[in-house]
């Protein structure tokens, strides 16, 4: 799995290419909770990722506490329709703000 | 170190230089003193030759102013003198034509020592008229010599045709009356072939010539150039290298040089009283050949002690270096078969004791390193195996008898689960609420290790506590989220789907948090038993869960699963899928349920073709058979 960091103005987007899993979540979690001391708004271009796992989604309710914490948005982009099934089997769309 | 043997070299050198310069000086003198001391008696024999003569000219004059002249006085005088003078071989008293007698032409008196007799004795045959000796070669020169003065001349060597075939020469000094007038002359004769030979034999060195000549006469009277006497009798002059000899008439020893045929000589040159040249000429490579064997030796003595000396310093750094490197080498060889306690003991300050200090060091670090990972391999091992524990006191949580109510005929039930690699984060659960009630439970935490164990520990024991309590399965959920939420700082969550199965009547009473749907059977084909999930647990609190509900007819079956088996990836990274997954489900229909559990687990492995298991397969199938 690869991330891409661009700023754009106050906004950062990381891109995520590949599966998000047990192995590959830690990685997301390193580069994701740090970006919340750079911007106040964290996107996450979900387009290339085949897969999220449990851990992955773990990862990602971090993420949503932490923008809760600290008055930051996050925002999930370019989520392909199997990723939408799992996010929406385990309620987590109803959590995460996804456009 | 090499500087130094080239400054040693070169003072030695310039040393040699000075001192070979001083030998030459002494070598030079030497010669001349030689030459001079041997030549000294020929000197001497001139003087008297010509001492001789003076003494026979005297004589000869007294002789001629006495008014008689009978012959056997002046017989007497020569043979008188002669036997006193032994040096020479003969000679005698000449007047000129009737100068002593206006009537005899001729009149001498000459002695020679005549060895028949062991004797000098008076000669009568140069008076005669066929001799006629005012005509003979040495008289005609001894008398234009005189030229009317007093004194000795000296005639050039010439051989004596007279009798014994000896070279010789002749001194005469005149005879004068008392108005100065010439009447004739004595004559001393030398045989000097012996002279010559003593002169000849002075050889400095092997090579090394004597020339003997009369410059006056332009003859050489002896010459063993080239070893022979091949310029004997020859004329001076033709000699080429004549022209570069210097001499004086000081009696002293001339020294000059010359180069005949490529040859550079040194000759040594001296003038007689008589006029004759004596000169010994030397090769200059001979004279000084013993400095230049010496100074050969010399070098060779300063090249092989230099040698030595620098053998010696050789050793030296040999020993102050090689033997700490091959001391060093030997340890590391020492270090290389296992030996950590390896020091060397090296303590110099260079650049050999920094390695040898950094060689200790790094063994002391490299042992500590060992240990280290030593200790760091147990402690994994240890973890390692307390891990297995774990797994396996994980396992033995979930119940795994089979079949678990043997009395109970209306439902069939079996369950497994294969973690992916150690503890895993699934489980599932059944348990009898009441006598009527079968509570069935599958769950996914996130994550994987340790800390999803503990979590699915503790949320498998609650929802069991919870669902004993007669608690509706929603009112179960709800109440376990909100124990979960407290203190779940790691942000770990649980997916479970919880469903009562009311056994008498097959109802179905469900709740799903976050979980995948499962699958229902009903008639001869599965499908997904979906309904909109509520939020998964131990996220946010006070969440409310919705409960459904179905009705089982006897044969239909419920498939409870966990994304291990919907999310099983092949090497072409595609997810076995559900439909996939309902396909396989189809194709085991009615077998006992631990036989179907296991052909969907071989179909998922035939799927997954070796790729890893990623994720804990976990399977529950209930079967509900009715009254």
């Amino acid at each position: 799995m690869t991330i891409n960091k661009i700023q754009e103005g106050g906004k950062l987007t990381l891109s995520i290419e590949g599966r998000l899993d047990t192995t590959t979540s830690s990685q997301l979690h390193d580069a994701l909770i740090p970006a919340f001391d750079e911007s106040k708004e964290i996107v996450l271009d979900f387009s290339k990722v085949e897969y999220i796992s449990s851990a992955g989604l773990r990862v990602l309710l971090i993420g949503q506490k932490t923008a809760n914490s600290k008055g930051a948005a996050m925002k999930l982009c370019g989520v392909s329709e199997e990723i939408m099934e799992v996010l929406e089997m385990t309620g987590f769309n109803d959590m995460l703000t996804i456009v | 170190m090499l500087g130094f043997f080239f400054l040693l070299v070169t003072a030695f050198a310039a040393y040699s230089r000075a001192t070979t310069a001083n030998y030459r000086q002494l070598r030079t003198d030497e010669v001349s003193k030689t030459i001079a001391f041997e030549s000294e008696r020929v000197g001497k024999v001139i003087a008297e030759m010509e001492r001789n003569a003076i003494d026979l000219s005297l004589a000869g004059r007294q002789f001629y102013q006495a008014g008689e002249h009978p012959s056997w006085l002046g017989i007497s005088i020569s043979v008188e003198n002669f036997s006193a003078f032994l040096a020479a071989v003969g000679g005698g008293i000449w007047f000129e034509p009737y100068a002593l007698d206006a009537n005899t032409r001729r009149v001498c008196y000459y002695a020679f020592f005549d060895p028949a007799i062991n004797a000098v004795r008076h000669d009568p045959d140069f008076i005669t008229s066929e001799y006629d000796y005012h005509t003979q070669m040495w008289y005609t020169t001894i008398a234009n010599r005189l030229d009317g003065k007093y004194g000795t001349v000296w005639t050039a060597p010439y051989y004596d045709d007279a009798g014994t075939n000896a070279l010789m020469t002749t001194v005469g000094a005149g005879i004068y009356d008392d108005n100065g007038k010439f009447v004739g002359m004595s004559t001393v004769d030398w045989e000097i072939q012996s002279m010559v030979d003593r002169l000849s034999a002075i050889k400095p060195t092997a090579n090394s010539f004597v020339l003997l000549a009369s410059p006056h006469d332009d003859y050489i009277i002896s010459n063993t150039y080239k070893g022979g006497t091949e310029y004997t009798g020859a004329m001076l002059h033709g000699l080429q290298w004549y022209g570069e000899l210097r001499f004086t008439a000081d009696d002293a020893v001339d020294i000059s040089s010359f180069v005949d045929r490529g040859v550079e000589y040194l000759a040594f040159s001296r003038l007689f009283d008589n006029g004759w040249l004596f000169s010994v000429q030397i090769p200059l490579r001979e004279i000084f050949s013993e400095i230049e064997i010496r100074n050969n030796q010399f070098t060779l003595i300063i090249a092989a002690s230099s040698l030595v000396l620098f053998a010696l310093v050789a050793l030296l750094l040999s020993w102050l270096i090689n033997r700490p490197l091959n001391k060093l080498t030997s340890g590391v060889a020492e270090l290389g078969s296992g030996n950590l306690d390896k020091q060397i003991e090296i303590s110099s300050r260079d650049e050999i004791g920094t390695l040898a200090s950094a060689f200790n060091k790094m063994t002391v670090d490299l042992k500590a390193s060992i240990e280290q990972n030593a200790l760091e391999r147990a402690e994994k091992e240890r973890i390692g195996a307390e891990l297995d524990v774990a797994t396996k006191i994980q396992a033995s949580m979930l119940p795994c008898i089979f079949p678990p109510f043997p009395d109970r005929t209306e439902f069939d039930i079996y369950a497994s689960m294969q973690p992916a690699k150690e503890v895993g984060g699934d489980f599932y659960d059944f348990f009898l609420v009441d006598k009527n009630t079968l509570a069935v439970v599958i769950a996914d935490v996130s994550g994987k290790g340790i800390p999803a164990a503990l979590f699915m520990v503790i949320a498998k024991t609650l929802i069991k506590n919870n669902a004993q309590y007669g608690k509706s399965p929603k009112q179960v959920f709800e109440d376990v989220n909100n124990i979960l939420c407290e203190n779940n700082d790691a942000n770990m969550f649980v997916t479970v789907f919880m469903g009562y199965l009311d056994i008498p009547s097959g109802r179905f009473i469900f709740v799903n948090a976050g979980h995948n749907p499962p699958l229902l059977r009903t008639g001869e084909k599965f499908k997904l038993l979906k309904t909109k999930p509520g939020f998964v647990l131990a996220v946010m609190e006070d969440m409310f869960y919705k409960q459904y509900e179905i009705t089982l007819n006897s044969g239909d079956e419920l498939f409870l699963y966990t994304d291990g088996i919907t999310e099983a990836t092949n090497k072409e990274k595609e997810l076995f899928g559900d439909l996939r997954f309902i396909n396989t489900a189809n194709n085991y229909l009615d077998l006992p349920l631990k036989e179907f559990t296991i052909s969907v687990k071989r179909e998922i492995d035939k799927f997954a073709d070796g790729e890893e298991q990623s994720d804990d397969i976990t399977m529950l199938a209930l079967r509900y058979k009715g009254k």
